[in-house]
């Protein structure tokens, strides 16, 4: 894996935030290459939307990360970056609530840690997974969230309030 | 009744009945007489003028004649009138003798007729009698046989109308089974599928309700879950499920798992 890839991947789990921080990067070097913008990169990025998240991650790249681009490089190596990003694995996972920042970052560190350490997460928002979670890993879906363990349990749980009525009942 | 000619129109039967001649015909007959008698007369004083003229002067042969004429046509005249009153008499005689005997025939006649009108009269009565009584006998007979006809015709109709009486109850006794059947089958077929629709509806219903009870339950789990756990507990779970998932091997080669 490219360095630069590894540095960016190392505080950064989710599809989109890749995605979002590449498309900043290829920004602010167009800008500071080719149309001699004379901006800081916390200017640049409080300018075109970055989150807090993003500043602080950029930053954490150094100078050294963006002062190796130049006008003759800078679309070669991006391109190696995006290509070997879109080859990374992806793993869908479904929750019932939408984690801030720190909880995806905890997320992202489990995952790595535990099933891949070159994945992003995509973060999906699903009430009906109501706890737990569910996942797309290697074009497999798993459910163990809690919706989907009492849709199992359905005809149990029926029984039971069945049981329940009819005693009431008597 | 046919009327006869008029006893004035009837031509006098000379042969037949007086034998006497038609009195115009007579004086015609006299009057032709007279005439030619003249004319005979006339012819002879001419003859004895010429044959005079030799001898006598023409003035005495005149004279004469004139004489000879004259007494001519007064034998002539007398005779003639003599003729015509005997034509007349004999004509009126006739005329009285043809009256009379009309006036007889006229009697007979009547008395011919009164006879035919009395025996046409007895013999028209006589048949009146006869054909009334044939027509009274024809009236009874054809009473007594209308009234058998009748009588035959009601115990036919009566009898046919029995048979269709009978035949319609059987027919509509066993239609009326046939339709009792035919109701009583189409009801438990209808009784049975309203019985199949009711325990289909009855699953589906149940089904329905065991999913709706799990909806309720889902409900009711993510508004105690929102209610009772904190984020940290939401992320605990998250983490308790990955590590489940961890154990039953999820997340391996990419080998599809039960």
């Amino acid at each position: 894996m490219n360095n630069n890839l590894s540095l960016i991947l190392k505080h950064t789990y989710t599809k989109p935030d890749l995605h979002r921080r590449l498309r900043l990067v290829r920004e602010y070097l167009e800008g500071k290459l080719f149309a001699g913008a004379s901006e800081t990169l916390a200017g640049f990025l409080s300018a075109n939307g970055a989150t807090q998240e993003d500043v602080i991650e950029m930053a954490y790249w150094g100078d050294e990360f963006f002062t190796q681009f130049s006008r003759e490089n800078v679309y070669a190596k991006l391109k190696v970056l995006a290509d070997e990003a879109n080859e990374l694995p992806i793993l869908s996972l479904y929750v019932s609530y939408e984690p801030n920042s720190y909880e995806t970052g905890q997320l992202g560190e489990w995952c790595r840690k535990n099933v891949d350490p070159k994945l992003l997460l995509e973060l999906h928002i699903d009430p009906i997974i109501l706890g737990g979670c569910a996942f797309v890993w290697n074009g497999l879906y798993r459910d163990y969230s809690l919706g989907y363990y009492l849709r199992q349990k359905k005809s149990e749980i029926a029984e039971i309030f069945e049981k329940y009525e009819k005693g009431s009942s008597s | 009744m046919k009327e006869g000619k008029k006893f004035s129109d009837c031509k006098p039967a000379r042969d037949r009945y007086t034998g006497y001649m038609d009195p115009i015909f007579i004086i015609r007959l006299t009057m032709g007489l007279v005439v030619a008698t003249g004319l005979l007369q006339m012819g002879l004083v001419i003859l004895l003028l010429r044959q005079k003229k030799m001898t006598q002067t023409e003035e005495e042969l005149l004279e004469s004649s004139q004489l000879k004429s004259q007494s001519i046509l007064s034998r002539a005249m007398r005779q003639a009138n003599r003729l015509l009153v005997t034509s007349e008499l004999k004509g009126i005689k006739a005329l009285s003798q043809d009256r009379l005997t009309a006036r007889v025939l006229e009697q007979d006649f009547h008395k011919r007729l009164d006879r035919i009108e009395n025996a046409l009269t007895i013999q028209f009565e006589r048949v009146a009698q006869e054909t009334d009584k044939e027509y009274g006998e024809f009236l009874h007979n054809l009473e007594t046989r209308l009234a058998a006809h009748v009588a035959e015709s009601r115990k036919g109709i009566e009898a046919a109308t029995s048979t269709v009486m009978a035949k319609t109850q059987e027919e509509l006794g066993l239609y009326t089974e046939n339709l009792k059947k035919a109701v009583t089958s189409q009801v438990d077929a209808e009784f049975s599928a309203v019985r199949t629709e009711i325990d289909e509806y009855r699953e589906r219903r149940l089904k329905v309700l065991d999913e709706r009870i799990i909806d309720v339950l889902e409900d009711v789990v993510h508004v105690a879950l929102e209610k009772k756990l904190d984020l940290s507990e939401h992320s605990e779970l998250i983490y308790r499920a990955l590590e489940f998932a961890k154990k039953e091997n999820a997340f391996g080669s990419g080998k599809k798992l039960d």
